[in-house]
């Protein structure tokens, strides 16, 4: 029989540092949006001006920025500033909290040495379902949000755009975990009859 | 499944207690007791040996198919 793998139990502690640390940087970044006097960042994209920067190598000659993405501060802020500033935080921390919460309880019954139950099998299809949804709707909201921004803000020197680039690294690895959860379903199955094989 | 397993008659006749033959096979009581209340799926030739071997059975005697 070989050595227990250590590694789950390992990465099972870090996932329990991992979520103390957001749920504290959450807190943080919530109070300091309500009870300090500080600017508040709202997301933009955006793209300068051509006649307002350059970019030039010795390669490749004149470039141009675009394509950017950035936080815009507000000094004087009031309830709405405060109010999606705090959505825009809450929108990132909450499916981070709960994807550690879920990936650790997958590792706790890698680390207890019977990965082939069921409730594996759901956790992974949580949380490449969670991955795949956000992977899109973050990006969603991002434009909202860029649009919201375009027809609101007057600029000088940058002109703000909307662009909706879905994140597909995000999609694709919550894609894989649907498929990796398939085979755990399987071999939950598997290991069910070699549970009742005698 | 129309499989009967007839262990609880043949440690009867044989006057032993499914824990001394757990003891003598090597296998757990609790794997014993799925075995003779019928919930196994499958049984290992090694295990069907064993018991045959302290049973001084055949696995016909164990292991019978009822017709559905």
């Amino acid at each position: 029989m070989s050595s227990p793998n250590r590694l789950p139990a390992v990465l099972e502690r870090l996932t329990g540092i991992a979520i103390v640390l957001v749920v504290l940087v959450s807190v943080v970044v919530l109070v300091a949006a309500f009870f300090t006097d500080g600017g508040l960042d709202l997301p933009v994209q955006f793209a300068p001006e051509p006649e307002s920067h350059s970019v030039t190598s010795d390669a490749w000659g004149q470039g141009t920025i675009h394509d950017a993405t950035g936080l815009v501060r507000f000094e004087e802020r009031d309830a709405a500033l405060v109010s999606l500033s705090v959505a825009n935080t809450l929108f990132y921390m909450v499916p981070a909290i709960a994807l550690l919460f879920l990936l650790r309880r997958f590792l706790r019954t890698l680390a207890s040495g019977e990965p082939f139950v069921g409730e594996n099998a759901r956790t992974l299809r949580w949380i490449g379902s969670i991955a795949i949804v956000f992977g899109l709707v973050a990006e969603g909201l991002q434009t909202t949000m860029a649009v919201a921004a375009m027809n609101s803000f007057a600029t000088e020197g940058v002109h703000l755009e909307a662009r909706f680039v879905p994140d597909l690294s995000v999609v694709f690895i919550g894609l894989v975990l649907l498929a990796v959860a398939e085979a755990f379903r399987r071999g939950t199955d598997l290991q069910a009859d070699s549970d009742l094989t005698i | 499944m129309a499989i009967d397993i007839h262990l609880d008659r043949l440690l009867l006749e044989r006057k032993m207690t499914l824990t001394e033959l757990s003891d003598r096979v090597g296998i757990t009581i609790a794997n014993l007791s799925i075995l003779k209340t019928g919930k196994a799926k499958a049984i290992r030739f090694s295990t069907l040996n064993a018991i045959c071997e302290e049973l001084d059975c055949q696995p016909g005697d164990l292991i019978t198919h009822r017709p559905d």
